[in-house]
């Protein structure tokens, strides 16, 4: 076995190994609403959304539209599940927080097909929390999803493409 | 019937030993978990009424000790009438633990020439040798060693370390750390005596706001053949985990070792 004929063999495993795991480009985008809420005392809710595979290990941070590092523990979820081990902001997903409104965010991921759940948690100083699981699975084609809230999140609309 | 004889005796040194009867003792924290650095203020009570301060416990024999394992001075200490305090300037992530590392308390239970009703009292050993009166009877003593611990967060859970050499009552906490625990998964949690696993230890746990119900709604567990139990957590909440185990002594002038153990600990909701 010549230098060159191990390359050559290593080559074409490497590339046999990106071809079975399957791993392409996809778009996604995330549509939803910040329902507006009569309050006494109204503060604009801390978001966080982000993609998790299906033993909820986070894959990517998608928003996360924050304030005072002090409640951010308060998006329990996203906080239990990676958001305590972030070093933010992160550039392209960080931002202030949003009045009420429909809103779209986008991104680009590397994933495969399978299985996996697209979360937006809202929460509210002196107001509620609400966490919307949305679990799907990726055939590698596209894909479009409604959902809605009940309180601090109205309709959420995902559209995942190739 | 002779052979029953040693556990009645044993029992009743139990029910008789001050050790036994002794309160709840907890530390409370402002915060479990944090997200931004900032001062958490400690209560250290000794009270049954969970979780409401009683009485205020010394805070003398008080560890707190960084992720980085450096001990740190308590800052702002106050002892007062009904509770203890201080504040943990937490300032660098990960898991600070509180917890107590003090001398082992001593009881003393003595009858008088002509009296039936034993006297007792509780310190030092020295003093309480010092203090039992020469016609005394029936003189016991007993050591108490008690672990009291806490744990709060900045951000991303430290891995939580095993003392071997330490004696008493400990948790190793494994993969479920007291400040990520939650009501969708068990706490999977191994109880070691002296560094070595023990098993067949009664745990009680309370759940807050036992003044607000009928019931004390303790949930008890034992531990297995290596230590380790399962507790599970019924609703989010703060919880007192406990644990106390007796060992009779058959040499020397202690007769009996009580070792406990407490954990105060907070649950979120999934």
């Amino acid at each position: 076995m010549n230098i060159r004929y191990r390359l050559t063999a290593g080559i074409i495993a490497c590339a046999l190994l990106l071809l079975s795991a399957g791993s392409k480009a996809a778009q996604l985008t995330v549509n939803f609403e910040i329902p507006a809420i009569d309050a006494a005392e109204y503060h604009q809710p801390y978001i966080a959304i982000w993609l998790a595979d299906e033993k909820r290990a986070p894959l990517a941070q998608i928003a996360l539209w924050l304030e005072q590092e002090k409640w951010h523990r308060d998006l329990r979820s996203w906080w239990r599940r990676g958001g305590n081990g972030l070093s933010l902001p992160i550039d392209g997903v960080s931002g202030a927080t949003r009045k009420p409104g429909d809103y779209t965010v986008s991104t680009a991921l590397d994933i495969s097909p399978g299985d996996y759940t697209l979360n937006i948690e809202a929460v509210r100083e002196v107001g509620g929390r609400e966490h919307i699981r949305i679990p799907f699975t990726w055939a590698g084609d596209t894909l479009h999803i409604t959902n809605a809230g009940k309180s601090e999140l109205g309709a959420v609309e995902i559209t995942l493409s190739e | 019937m002779k052979q029953h004889y040693p556990t009645l005796l044993v029992t009743l040194l139990l029910l008789a030993s001050p050790a036994s009867h002794a309160h709840k003792r907890w530390f409370m924290p402002t915060d479990f978990t944090l997200s931004e650095a900032e001062t958490v203020t400690v209560d250290f009570t000794a009270s049954n009424n969970v979780f409401f301060v009683d009485s205020p416990m010394p805070l003398a024999s008080v560890e707190v000790i960084s992720p980085s394992g450096v001990k740190l001075p308590l800052e702002q200490p106050y002892e007062g009438k009904r509770r203890s305090s201080f504040d943990i300037p937490v300032a660098a992530a990960g898991t600070y633990r509180v917890t107590t590392a003090g001398p082992p308390m001593y009881f003393v239970s003595y009858l008088l020439p002509g009296e039936t009703k034993p006297q007792g009292g509780r310190g030092k050993l020295e003093q309480l040798k010092a203090k039992v009166p020469m016609e005394a009877t029936d003189v016991t003593f007993s050591e108490a060693k008690a672990r009291i611990e806490t744990f709060v967060t900045l951000g991303g859970q430290t891995p939580l370390q095993v003392d071997e050499k330490a004696d008493g009552l400990q948790i190793n906490f494994g993969n479920s750390h007291p400040n990520a625990l939650y009501t969708d998964e068990p706490a999977n949690f191994a109880f070691l005596l002296n560094g070595e696993p023990i098993a067949g230890l009664d745990i009680a746990v309370t759940a807050d706001g036992s003044r607000y119900r009928d019931d004390q709604e303790d949930r008890s567990y034992t531990t297995g053949e290596d230590g380790s139990v399962a507790i599970d957590w019924p609703q989010p909440g703060r919880y007192l985990l406990e644990a106390s185990t007796a060992e009779p002594l058959a040499n020397g002038e202690i007769s009996t070792r009580y070792y406990s153990y407490f954990l105060t600990v907070e649950v979120m909701a999934p």
